[in-house]
């Protein structure tokens, strides 16, 4: 059978879709392949239990960084998750009309501003007044995690369903009670996955940190000292002129690429196991 | 299995009517014997007002029920049956009532025929008894047979009533055209009384099996 | 005699600037069946939602008229809707129970969250009602267990005991076979013939045959409007009104 133009119209699409494919893929593969290949030289015990050693000796860990990151990390949630959850509750829930919109343009902004902003005003707010801290730090990554908990929030309890809502209410339940008890339980897996989600987001952050807590090498005693973080680890090193250091560097970068995605995996074997209903 | 509570309720009701109809027909057809009494005339009577009062509400009875809780099968026909079951019983007393009329309008029965009279209505009480058992214990082995033999009883008295008057010669003809009335009815009734059985057993059956 | 349990007066209700139901008067007598029919879009489901106040939580409905529930008006001032909604229990279309409770907490959540907390009276009622809409042999050994993991016919019957638990003296049915296959509609349809002993019994059906089977009473809404309400068997044998004898006949809708 002769092709119709109808299939060859086809053939030119489905080929064309693969080329663009590739043209995506390529440098995702290459960033993936690069930081595989060379982080998993140094990708040791030693990297994740040991601090810094001195410039003159092989070897070293970043543990530092990996305390620090967790304590910022921790601080960052500590704010985000209640202010974001309860923004994301109140905009799917009670919030009708013009001020629902401007709050979710703000929102919008929010989640649009470059992270270097929230730095400077953690610096501004945080920073001079206390000097560098994994506080500052933590207010920053915070400030950029708001949105971002707030829309998956919005979106885990706007896919409530209807008939759900209403079966809570016909048993005479307040609008509340109602709202924590039945929607935010039914919702209870996905706001939780974009608690996590945001938590992966705000975790490669680097650029609020540097202005925030400094970055040095000794594991913070308390939130108050400063504190370095595993991307400004790799920003640090690899900046550096030294070969050992750039190594380092490369292994964190895998170390942080592993732990992001063991929490996007994570979060959809979450969601698959829960999505029974 | 899932019951179904209602339509057994009805169906159990519709049967309770129907063996209320059965008592006020036997009532009715008792009585015969007693005629020409007053009291017999108006029990005859009363039993012809109430079977029709009786037959119009398992009419109705059975209309709803098939309205509202589609039955099929043995149910369904059982519902149907019931219908035309009521009817006949309401032409049953009818046709008693035809007989307390004739019997008024003979000043004297013969002896011959009252006894025949007397053995015809007690035949027709067992054929009811024979339907009524049949029903309620929901067995139907021999009804067909019983109701034949019964009925041919009925029929038997109707011819010997037939050849007794033929040689009369000292009753009045308005007597004898009477008497053969009241006989004649009693045969129907008799055969009435099958179509009860036959209408019974295509309930159970789904078969159609004529008595006669 | 009967007695009259809801007593409706004048019910008008507005969506937006369309009227859905016009000057509905019906008297719905105690501890019966009584079926609301219809074709699709006719106002059933609104007028039922009228009659416990749920219509309230959807935005853009206005209601006008009366519903009085033993001669008290719901939608008097002094009157809390969360009492009206305890009072006059519902179930719905589709089957929804709480996905994310256990089948206990289903049955109680409505107790837990007005405050009761006595596990013994808890437990209770979880077996009693269970035991009410014949699941509790299917599910007493798994009461912990998810909601929804129960068939649908069992998702229907805990959400029934989910409305029973708060003791109502009204039940409301949305069309509660429509999702179920015949067997489990047939024992839905069972069981609400048993419960009329306790509970004034409402349901919205547009399955003919249902209401014929099941209710004592049936009323016939078309588009909007109450054509007629009586004893069931009149309805379906000798109706009085041409619209509603060409309903049952199947002749519309």
């Amino acid at each position: 059978m002769r092709p119709s133009l109808r299939s060859l119209t086809d053939k030119f699409y489905t080929a064309f879709a693969i080329f663009a494919f590739l043209i995506l893929i390529i440098p995702l593969l290459h960033i993936i392949l690069s930081i595989i290949i060379n982080g998993i030289k140094r990708l040791d015990l030693e990297l994740i239990t040991s601090p810094p050693k001195s410039l003159l000796g092989s070897g070293g860990g970043i543990l530092h960084a990996i305390v620090g990151t967790a304590m910022v990390v921790f601080i960052a949630m500590l704010i985000s998750l209640p202010l974001g959850f309860f923004v994301g509750l109140y905009l799917a829930e009670f919030a009708k009309g013009k001020f629902a919109h401007f709050l979710r343009t703000l929102i919008s902004v929010l989640a649009g501003i470059p992270s270097i902003i929230a730095g400077v005003f953690a610096y501004t707010v945080i920073v001079v007044v206390y000097g560098f801290s994994a506080l500052a730090g933590g207010f920053a990554l915070g400030i950029i995690a708001i949105p971002y908990v707030a829309r998956s929030t919005e979106e885990a309890l706007g896919s409530v369903p209807m008939e759900i809502k209403e079966a809570g209410f016909s048993l005479g339940i307040e609008r509340w009670k109602v709202v924590l008890f039945i929607d935010v339980g039914y919702a209870k897996s996905r706001i939780i996955a974009g608690f996590l989600l945001a938590l992966a987001r705000v975790i490669g952050e680097t650029a609020p940190l540097l202005i925030t807590i400094l970055g040095g090498i000794n594991i913070p005693s308390n939130i108050f000292s400063p504190a370095n973080a595993i991307p400004l680890v790799i920003y640090q090193y690899a900046l550096s002129p030294f070969g050992i250091w750039h190594n380092i560097a490369w292994s964190a970068a895998l170390l942080l690429m592993i732990i992001v995605l063991v929490i996007n995996l994570g979060v959809r074997y979450y969601l698959k196991i829960k999505a029974i209903y | 299995m899932i019951e179904r509570k209602i339509l057994e309720e009805k169906i159990r009701n519709l049967e309770n009517m129907l063996l209320k109809m059965y008592s006020i027909t036997v009532r009715g057809v008792q009585a015969i014997v007693d005629l020409p009494s007053d009291e017999a005339f108006k029990i005859i009577e009363e039993s012809e007002y109430s079977s029709d009062i009786l037959n119009w509400e398992i009419f109705e009875e059975a209309i709803a029920t098939i309205a509202t809780q589609q039955p099929t099968a043995k149910d369904l026909r059982f519902i149907v049956m019931t219908t035309t079951i009521a009817a006949v019983h309401e032409r049953i007393n009818d046709l008693a009532l035809d007989i307390a009329k004739a019997i008024k309008k003979i000043d004297d029965v013969p002896v011959e025929l009252k006894s025949s009279i007397k053995t015809a209505v007690e035949t027709i009480l067992k054929m009811l008894e024979v339907t009524k058992n049949a029903m309620v214990a929901h067995s139907f082995i021999n009804v067909h047979d019983k109701l034949g033999k019964l009925d041919d009883i009925v029929d038997g008295i109707f011819r010997d009533t037939l050849d007794f008057l033929e040689g009369k010669k000292d009753i009045s003809v308005r007597t004898v055209m009477n008497l053969v009335m009241i006989l004649r009815d009693l045969e129907r009734i008799g055969d009435l009384v099958g179509k009860i059985g036959a209408r019974l057993i295509y309930i159970e059956t789904g078969k159609m099996v004529p008595i006669k | 005699m009967v007695n009259i349990k809801v007593q409706v007066e004048g019910l008008s209700v507005w969506y937006r600037d369309k009227q859905i139901l016009r000057d509905i008067c019906i008297l719905i007598p105690e501890k019966k069946i009584t079926a609301v029919m219809g074709p699709s879009g006719c106002g059933k489901t609104t007028f039922l939602k009228s009659l416990n106040r749920l219509i309230e939580i959807h935005e853009g409905f206005k209601v006008y008229g009366k519903v009085l529930l033993d001669g008290k008006n719901i939608y008097d001032p002094d009157v809390d809707p969360m009492d009206i909604r305890a009072r006059i229990g519902m179930v719905f279309q589709k089957p929804n129970p709480f996905p994310h409770l256990s089948i206990y907490d289903n049955v109680v959540v409505g107790l837990k969250l007005r405050g009761i907390t006595d596990k013994k009276y808890l437990d209770r009622i979880v077996r009693e009602t269970l035991e009410k809409v014949g699941l509790w042999d299917e599910v007493k050994d798994r009461l912990r267990s998810s909601a929804a993991k129960l068939s649908g016919g069992q998702q229907q019957r805990l959400c029934i005991a989910r409305a029973l638990a708060l003791n109502p003296e009204v039940l409301l049915l949305d069309e509660p076979t429509s999702a179920l296959d015949p067997l489990a509609a047939a024992k839905i349809e069972n069981l609400l013939v048993d419960l009329k002993k306790e509970y004034t019994i409402i349901i919205v059906t547009h399955n003919i045959q249902q209401a014929a089977r099941i209710s004592d009473y049936a009323a016939f809404l078309y588009m909007g409007r109450l054509i007629e309400f009586g004893e069931t068997k009149d309805i379906f044998t000798n109706p009085k009104n041409e619209l509603t004898e060409k309903y049952v006949e199947g002749k519309i809708g």
